[in-house]
């Protein structure tokens, strides 16, 4: 079933969105081109209270983009599900099956299950990678996103795009992403003993913990050792913006903006290395931000955090400015308008091309 | 090791795994409250963490592995991949991304998980195979590596951080293709021109690594590994290593650290030692 849309419908969504993000009202938009009035973006996004940047960007995605004058939708799977907890933006569902000929829909890597229902429906299907480990951990030997008509890739990570078109040969465009400064900023006279990660993914946090307090209990005795869990943004915020240390215990980050956020807040990012971030995060050289171990390997992880943990200890940290000061310039230009000019480009250029490119499939020799 | 520790023998351990020593410890206990004198490990980074985290005293041994098994016989080589079916949860995933890549990564190369086969199959098909695939993330010593490297199997993988001291894929004679533990992605990446020139019989370009690989497998010997287990033993029974640590568990000083050349050092031994 095909859902015809009213001017007003796209007004109050356009106006909606605008208004849960303040900071776009500033920038001077190219409005979308006109042949693209036919066409709508639906981001697909799964029905999930599971608060992930991933599904944050999702929404800043469509906010930007509804802000900018595009006809844009998070699309739901389950009529009347929407995020309470993030900016308002304009929602549409997947089962009541919106679509107009030539519309977008844009699917998250992990979401085979809908490319694959959708791979023959007259629209046109982007990608969006926003965890590299998510994109053949659902796919068989033999098909991925070519065999479900993906047409493009989207990611916010070079290394994520190398992969995508290293393997499957599907024209990528990388876009650039954004922190929120005004919730993650450095103030020296905030910050406590405190190291903070998130719970759910800090498997190795007890073996960490336990080999630091074997080299010397006051790692763990003196300092508070805080797991982040089901906070709202602004307490999320606070925690880390306090914290002295950030630590990255996850096996398969995808683009590390917990560990972007960190940074941005003074905290000494320390973790595993991960393959999306291997731009942004240096754990050695002058432009050292922050310290990382191979994923897994929490030996050595504790072998480089003890430095700064007998630092904090003593009362002086003077050794480790020049790495926090890095991870404060590493991340002063991940801002919402470089973001939101990326996307709206990125939308715009897409727009203006009447047929979508069709590349055959095919195999590197 | 909990229930044993107020028993008037003397108490090691032999450390095989490192990921497990953490794992399976209370928090604020480690093995020096339980009365543990000494360590024994044959793998230089467990021995490493232990004495780096613990203080203890740690022995180093050698290991070996079966020469007779596994040995290099080119005639029996297949374009074959073998691994080791209950340590490689990112195989699939890998399989995949190498699959979309080329689909004759998969389809012209055979890719066998062994599972329960007795020494002698399972050593025949390390010799029949062209490829050792290990992804495991926590490996303690890579006695399956070295197996497969003596047989001339090029080794291909993470290096699970027990086997970062053996397993080497840069510098003048690699000996491996490994990748950082967990990166199935730079994997692929590595393995992608292997499994060309495996698909099209160009194996002798892969000739420096497999006979580094053997150089380094010819190493772990039986003898080296019974002597230096001798060497160990006979000063323990013969009384000239006495134990060392009596008394309440001392940490390192950390109010004080050594430093040297503006860096901390870790030259200060613990008290008791």
């Amino acid at each position: 079933m095909m859902v015809e849309r009213s001017q007003s419908d796209k007004l109050s969504s356009a106006r909606v969105a605008s208004d849960g993000a303040g900071h776009m009202q500033a920038l001077a938009f190219r409005r979308p081109p006109s042949h693209c009035a036919g066409a709508s973006i639906y981001y697909v996004c799964p029905d999930v209270a599971l608060k992930s940047a991933g599904i944050r960007r999702l929404y800043r995605h469509v906010g930007i983009l509804a802000g900018a004058g595009f006809d844009a939708y998070i699309l739901h799977l389950s009529k009347g599900f929407r995020r309470e907890d993030l900016p308002p933006v304009p929602v549409r569902y997947l089962e009541q099956n919106p679509f107009n000929t030539n519309d977008i829909i844009v699917i998250p890597e992990g979401c085979s299950t809908i490319m694959k229902a959708l791979k023959d429906h007259p629209v046109r299907r982007f990608a969006i990678v926003l965890n590299w480990d998510y994109v053949f951990k659902n796919l068989l030997p033999g098909k991925d996103w070519r065999t479900f008509n993906i047409e493009r890739v989207i990611s916010v990570s070079s290394p994520i795009a190398e992969m995508i078109s290293w393997s499957m040969g599907l024209p990528t465009h990388v876009l650039a992403s954004s922190i929120d400064h005004q919730l993650y900023y450095f103030d020296k006279s905030d910050k406590q003993p405190h190291l903070v990660y998130i719970a759910r993914k800090a498997t190795h946090v007890d073996q960490l913990k336990r080999i630091l307090g074997a080299r010397n209990p006051v790692f763990i005795n003196d300092f508070k050792w805080i797991g982040l869990h089901g906070m709202n943004e602004r307490e999320y915020a606070q925690e880390i913006r306090r914290a002295a240390v950030f630590l990255n215990l996850s096996f398969a980050e995808g683009y590390p903006t917990s560990c972007l956020e960190a940074m941005a807040s003074g905290a000494l990012v320390a973790g595993y290395r991960s393959m999306g971030a291997d731009a942004l995060m240096r754990g050695e050289g002058p432009e050292q931000n922050c310290l990382l171990s191979p994923i897994g390997d929490y030996p050595s992880l504790a072998v480089a955090l003890e430095p700064y943990l007998a630092a904090m200890y003593n009362g002086d940290k003077t050794m480790w400015e020049s790495v926090i000061s890095n991870g404060l310039k590493a991340v002063s230009n991940v801002t919402p308008e470089t973001e939101a000019e990326a996307l709206v480009s990125f939308w715009h250029d897409i727009c203006a091309r009447t047929t979508p490119e069709r590349k055959e499939i095919w195999t590197k020799a | 090791m909990h229930q044993l520790k107020d028993h008037p023998g003397r108490r090691f351990v032999i450390a095989l795994s490192w990921c497990y020593v953490y794992s399976t410890l209370p928090d604020n206990l480690d093995w020096r409250h339980m009365s543990i004198e000494r360590v024994l490990t044959v793998s230089p980074a467990i021995g490493e963490m232990i004495r780096w985290s613990m203080g203890l005293p740690v022995h180093q041994l050698s290991s070996s592995i079966d020469h007779r098994l596994y040995y290099f016989n080119p005639d029996e080589k297949q374009k074959q991949i073998a691994f080791i079916a209950r340590k490689n949860e990112h195989t699939l995933k890998l399989q995949s991304l190498l699959a979309s890549r080329n689909p004759d990564y998969v389809n012209k190369i055979k890719w066998v998980g062994m599972d329960r086969l007795s020494q002698q199959d399972y050593a025949s098909l390390i010799r029949q195979s062209a490829l050792f695939l290990s992804t495991s993330m926590a490996e303690g010593f890579p006695t399956s590596c070295l197996e497969a490297m003596a047989a001339g199997a090029i080794v291909c993988g993470y290096d699970g951080v027990g086997s970062r001291d053996m397993l080497r894929s840069d510098g003048k004679s690699p000996n491996s293709l490994i990748a950082s533990n967990g990166d199935y992605v730079a994997l692929a990446y590595k393995m992608a021109p292997l499994l060309e020139d495996l698909i099209h019989d160009r194996m002798d370009r892969w000739d420096p690594v497999i006979s580094s690989a053997r150089r380094t497998a010819d190493a772990y010997t039986a003898e080296k590994e019974a002597s230096s287990l001798i060497a160990f033993w006979k000063p323990i029974i013969y009384g000239q290593l006495q134990r060392p640590f009596v008394g309440e568990v001392k940490y390192r000083d950390i109010s004080n650290p050594l430093v040297k050349n503006g860096q901390p050092t870790d030259e200060c031994p613990l008290p008791g030692y």
